[in-house]
């Protein structure tokens, strides 16, 4: 039996292991550790993967993976992502420069991006409207990529739902 | 720029004339500057032609200044006007915009190509901005051949006018789509389709393809993008499960 | 940087060195903390201290969950065989801090020789 993934990735206190932690039918495994870096305003952060899982029966389950959001962990991005049936790009607008941010990502994933399912779920919205989601579609745009993307908040598991619905629409075209 | 498209075989034959007349040297070459760009964005092969018979004729003047012979043998006339004529609101204005001549090449495609027959005296022309109305007694905007496909993520306001234009872009993200693929694929109502794209036409974000009867297979991925996963297509039964087990399925 | 990992740099420094020392040229040393910031290196073979430090971090992270899920406690030490090459990684806990250290070295040096200057190193680290 073929099991499938859905990788989010993003920055750090994008809501990666909060969003697999919405979703996941059993406790996820969690690779957090105390922070050092003082430029985070974060206790911890993610330095290995998050891990979650959706029981679909039948000895059949979608795995949900999360990246560490600090590029010097770039190296695990890629490696995560490979054979993802869907990549969710969650981004913080509390941040100082969010459209830099995605650009980070947009980045790493530039040679796939045309071609895999993909979604960008932007957070915090209620704390800083701008830059608008119309300003990251505008980014996107520019890039050449039609890819999706709302505002979320990865504690309501309606949204995170939304997020992976679209991905699930991306890959039932591309069937 | 943003969809590197290229023409299928199924339109290869579609091809349009346009005939430009009173109208300036310059305005011609913008034309031509103008349908080599737009190329991606219109479904058929546009070709300016200088006499002769043509399916859309470029009038640099208003018609009842024009002698009848010099519009009598076109399908289509498209005027163009100084913005403050206010004589034709369906006109373009001058100087010739990009964006509102391709929008409006785009309508009169669907015009051109949809079961009307040629007549001898020209129809009326249909600019995208006049053509969000409601389809009357069944009928949909665009004809059955027209494949659809978002250009760009539509703007937040456009999603948030009704609770299932999310979904309806979302399947639209990926490839070019049919009403009743997308229909069907999303499990909303063909009118409600038809609104949405209508609306996404007047917004210029809806590339719009003709295709014959045969099964529009899916384009292949843009460039050299390599997808993230190496197995086959995702089965849709694996899908619906998916949805049935995150209580996707049937969500409103 | 925290105090306490401020005050280690130095000694780490000197400790890794002495690894080198022990096991030979060929070998290096990259101390880190748990969440992949290198705080010392030595050796010619640690020639990007920065990636491995982060590498190292997520490798000693995965294996303290594989840990608890397997339910034998904390990771003390974890192991890649490769071809030409052996990488011994352990975990330690110094002055209230997790610092993760990788030793590289070449099939030639015993397993034991690795464990057991890698035991010194934690020693001298965590001395006052």
């Amino acid at each position: 039996m073929k099991d499938f993934k859905i990788v989010f990735t993003g920055p750090p206190g994008a809501g990666k292991t909060t969003a697999i932690t919405t979703l996941s039918d059993s406790r996820p495994v969690v690779t957090d550790v105390r922070n050092t870096d003082v430029n985070l305003s974060k206790d911890n952060t993610t330095v290995g993967l998050d891990f979650g899982l959706i029981d679909l029966g039948n000895g059949q389950s979608v795995r949900l993976f999360g990246t560490p959001g600090q590029p010097r962990f770039k190296f695990m991005w890629r490696v995560i992502a490979t054979d993802a049936l869907g990549l969710v790009i969650l981004n913080d607008n509390s941040l100082p420069d969010p459209l830099a941010e995605l650009g980070i990502y947009l980045d790493a994933y530039k040679d796939v991006l045309p071609a895999t399912n993909c979604v960008v779920g932007v957070g915090r919205m209620a704390q800083r409207s701008s830059p608008s989601i119309d300003d990251y579609s505008d980014v996107l745009s520019g890039r050449g990529l039609m890819v999706p993307v709302l505002p979320v908040d990865v504690r309501n598991r309606d949204d995170v739902l939304m997020l992976v619905e679209i991905v699930l629409a991306q890959a039932e075209t591309r069937a | 720029m943003v969809f590197k498209t290229s023409m299928s075989a199924s339109l290869a034959g579609f091809g349009l004339k346009l005939r430009p007349i009173h109208l300036s040297e310059r305005e011609i070459a913008t034309i031509d500057a103008f349908l080599r760009v737009g190329r991606h964005r219109l479904g058929c092969d546009w070709s300016v032609v200088l006499d002769g018979p043509c399916d859309v004729l470029m009038l640099g003047r208003p018609q009842h200044e024009c002698a009848l012979a010099e519009h009598a043998d076109a399908t289509a006339i498209l005027p163009v006007q100084a913005g403050n004529d206010g004589q034709d609101a369906e006109a373009l204005v001058r100087p010739l915009q990009y964006e509102a001549f391709v929008d409006a090449l785009s309508a009169l495609e669907r015009t051109l190509l949809t079961s009307r027959p040629p007549t001898a005296s020209p129809i009326p022309v249909a600019t995208a901005a006049s053509a969000e109305t409601a389809p009357a007694h069944g009928a949909f905007s665009f004809g059955p051949q027209a494949r659809f496909r978002l250009r760009r993520w539509p703007p937040a306001a456009l999603l948030r006018a009704h609770r299932y234009n999310i979904r309806l872009a979302s399947f639209m993200s990926g490839r070019h789509l049919g009403m009743e693929e997308l229909a069907r694929l999303s499990n909303v109502d063909k009118v409600l389709c038809d609104r949405f794209l209508v609306a996404l036409r007047a917004a210029a974000i809806l590339d719009v393809k003709l295709a014959d009867t045969a099964v529009f297979p899916p384009l292949p991925a843009q460039g050299s993008a390599i997808p993230l996963s190496r197995h086959s297509p995702v089965e849709h039964r694996l899908l619906e499960r998916i949805r049935v087990r995150l209580g996707l399925k049937g969500r409103q | 940087m925290s105090t306490n990992l401020s005050s280690l740099v130095d000694r780490a420094r000197v400790a890794a060195d002495a690894v080198v020392g022990a096991i030979g040229e060929d070998s290096a040393v990259v101390i880190s903390t748990a969440d992949g910031f290198d705080l010392a290196h030595a050796g010619a073979r640690a020639a990007e201290p920065a990636r491995l430090a982060a590498m190292m971090s997520s490798f000693a992270a995965v294996g303290a969950a594989a840990s608890e899920e397997a339910a034998i406690g904390v990771p003390r030490c974890l192991v890649v065989e490769s071809t030409q090459g052996r990488l011994v990684v352990r975990c330690m806990q110094v002055a209230g801090e997790s610092i993760v250290t990788m030793l590289l070295t070449d099939k030639s040096v015993l397993l034991g020789l690795a464990w057991n200057q890698l035991s010194a190193l934690e020693r001298t680290l965590s001395q006052k």
